[in-house]
């Protein structure tokens, strides 16, 4: 009898996100309370809602779009990176994608060769390693310097490149960590881009959720490195549309021409209703996006008082942005089991840090997208669950 | 169906808008077509700033029955709150009335998602000047085909009284052919050498692009940080409506 082929997923050990898989096992267990998944606990605002149920009504979204997506979403993009001193030409340069992670993965299988190595910093998005193993990269962890509030050590990053590496790949602000690269270290990174000739694909998803005065800058705005600059960014976290799955990616024609190959051969073009709801989230939501900004920022207080009473069982980095904490705990135990104890015994579902690489070994990561009762719930929980240990 | 509530905050803020169009008298331009209709709102209304006039162009794109008197009255969507749709009224009542800062010129972008909807939008405004960007499929669905949109587009362009300008798009087959039955003076502008105002020797720039402007034998360099033909295009409309309504303004001192 013929055996199907070895499946290259398995050989190749691409896996499902760890972070999806707590939340399908959290999900059997009852009365659980889950800070796993990044998933903010707002609805989409209605006023996206309604544009899109407009959309619908109108029979606007039947059809599919241009690939790259609606030419009235792009422009409202173009116009609005303006405003970020980048300067895009919509119609070659930027994508609409299914998600900021279509984004990733397209941009890595149109980059990649089969070895080519793609810099990750350790700890940052546990889907990134996945996305590089699709397309057939490897990834090369430079660790982020936990003592130093989880900073980057540029000269680390400098030495993880060769000749094969072809990407870096970065969340600013990051997740786990909360942390915001600032505009000297990203100016560096994109000089060191340029030196090299390799991308570096800049993650925004969290763009708008900053707590502190530190200004934005992407070093996309400097038009001497711009074109080795991808910038990626998603309505799904401060609009509260994880769902919808739409983004966009803006980076240099020539590249992002053929990306569009790639992003054309995966979806065809990002749902169109979607791509209606985000112009509407760009047009008409900044207001609303100030308060959902304002309540997460009010929900990481929260949180890290509380978590500052857990001290020293708990220790972390004080998050300026996104909507996790990411704290290191005292014990001597791989944070997979921790987070599997914590679910089984208290019946709070985190994410195991070693999730997001090998420095996020010995933390958890906690989100404070969740509603104010769970945060509370959640902790007590934690709080009495460690007191017996 | 539209709810009550919506009918209410339409009538209401045309209201406005029709109080303040009697009591400050500002020059409409109105930007129309598939795409490009907020980069080109903003170049024309930055070019025409520059040159110091009090311009007025919402920075969103804010084109529809209830979006345009919005642009017009210079008021923000009251999103997804009832309270901030009420103050959004209450503020249209007070800048239609009182607003010390009405410009002279305001720029605004017509949308329409269906036949027809163009003549309610022109019942609120009479452009003066009149652009027309691109006739693409976006928004066909109910049009039944693009030479549909393009006749809708069109009603804007006859509208023009005979004092006025038509700008259009060169570049796009249908725009092109555009105003061909209405009154006012028409400027097509394009790549190709038959355009009436001329876009060539176009090349990237430090920050951007440039390229030269050939219209009325004049050759003008223009610059846009945005790149891209739709940049050039808004750019270059900029330019020639700036020049059209330094004459119109000459014309009406001498
Ligand atoms: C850093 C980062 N990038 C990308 C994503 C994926 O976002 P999207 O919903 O746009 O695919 C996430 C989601 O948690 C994230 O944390």
């Amino acid at each position: 009898m013929t055996q199907p082929m070895p499946l290259r997923t398995v050989r190749e050990g691409i896996e499902l996100s760890p972070i999806k898989a707590m939340e399908l096992k959290a999900s059997a267990i009852p009365d659980v309370v889950s800070l796993a998944q990044g998933i903010p606990s707002f609805d989409t605002l209605d006023i996206i809602k309604r544009a899109a149920i407009d959309a619908i009504r109108d029979g606007k979204v039947s059809k599919y779009s241009l690939s790259p997506g609606l030419p009235a979403l792009r422009e409202a993009i173009e116009l609005d990176l303006r405003g970020d001193h980048l300067y895009y030409d919509y119609s070659k340069e930027i994508l609409i994608t299914a998600g900021s992670i279509e984004a990733i993965t397209a941009i890595l299988l149109t980059i990649l060769e089969p070895g080519s190595e793609v810099v990750i910093f350790s700890p940052s998005y546990a889907s990134y390693p996945q996305a590089v193993k699709v397309a057939h990269g490897k990834v090369v962890w430079v660790s982020l310097d936990e003592d130093n509030g989880w900073s980057l050590n540029l000269d680390r990053v400098e030495q993880a490149i060769t000749p094969q590496t072809r990407v870096i790949l970065f969340a600013n602000p990051n997740n786990p960590t909360g942390t915001v690269i600032g505009r000297d270290q990203l100016q560096a990174l994109a000089k060191l881009a340029k030196r090299h000739s390799i991308y570096l694909l800049i993650d925004e998803v969290y763009k708008e959720l900053r707590y502190s005065n530190q200004p934005y800058w992407n070093p996309a705005s400097d038009p001497t490195v711009k074109d080795f600059i991808v910038t990626i960014y998603s309505f799904s976290k401060i609009y509260a549309m994880t769902g919808w799955r739409v983004a966009f990616a803006a980076g240099e024609a020539s590249l992002m021409q053929e990306v569009l190959k790639v992003h054309d051969a995966l979806v065809t073009c990002a749902p169109v209703v979607s791509q209606y709801a985000a112009l509407a989230a760009l047009e008409l939501a900044k207001t609303d996006r100030e308060d959902v900004r304002k309540e997460l920022e009010f929900r990481r207080n929260y949180l890290c008082e509380r978590l500052d009473r857990l001290k020293p069982f708990f220790t972390y980095q004080f998050p300026t942005a996104s909507y996790f904490v990411f704290p290191r705990y005292r014990r001597d135990q791989p944070s997979v089991e921790f987070a599997n104890e914590l679910l089984e015994r208290a019946h709070v579902a985190v994410v195991a840090g070693s999730a997001f690489g090998p420095a996020g070994e010995h933390h958890i990561r906690l989100c404070f997208g969740r509603a104010r009762e769970d945060i509370d719930r959640a902790i007590s929980r934690i709080a009495s669950y460690i007191q017996i240990l | 169906m539209k709810t009550i509530a919506r009918t209410i905050l339409e009538w209401w803020l045309h209201g406005c808008v029709r109080i303040a169009l009697v009591r400050f008298r500002p020059m409409m331009i109105a930007i129309v077509g598939s795409t490009d209709k907020t980069t080109t709102k903003l170049a024309i209304s930055a070019e025409l700033r520059s040159h110091g006039h009090r311009v007025r162009a919402h920075v969103k794109s804010y084109n529809t029955s209830i979006g345009l008197p919005l642009a017009i009255l210079n008021l923000e969507s009251g999103g997804s709150s009832a309270g901030q749709w009420t103050r959004v009224m209450a503020a249209a009542l007070w800048n239609c009335c009182f607003d010390d800062d009405f410009p002279n010129i305001i720029v605004v972008e017509l949308g329409v998602d269906h036949p027809g909807e163009m003549r309610g939008l022109l019942r609120l405004i009479t452009p003066i000047i009149c652009v027309i960007t691109t006739v693409t499929g976006e928004y066909v669905t109910h049009f039944g085909d693009l030479e549909a949109v393009a006749r809708e587009f069109g009603t804007v362009a006859k509208m023009v009284p005979s004092d006025g300008l038509v700008v259009l798009n060169n570049n796009d087959l249908r725009v092109k052919e555009l105003g061909k039955n209405g009154q006012a003076k028409i400027v097509r502008i394009g790549h190709a050498a038959s355009s009436d105002a001329v876009i060539q020797d176009q090349q990237s720039s430090q920050v951007g692009q440039q390229w030269t402007l050939t219209y009325e034998g004049k050759q003008t360099t223009c610059h846009s940080i945005g790149t891209g033909r739709h940049n050039q295009f808004a750019e270059s409309a900029a330019v020639v409506v700036d020049q059209w309504i330094d004459r119109h303004a000459n014309q009406k001192t001498v």
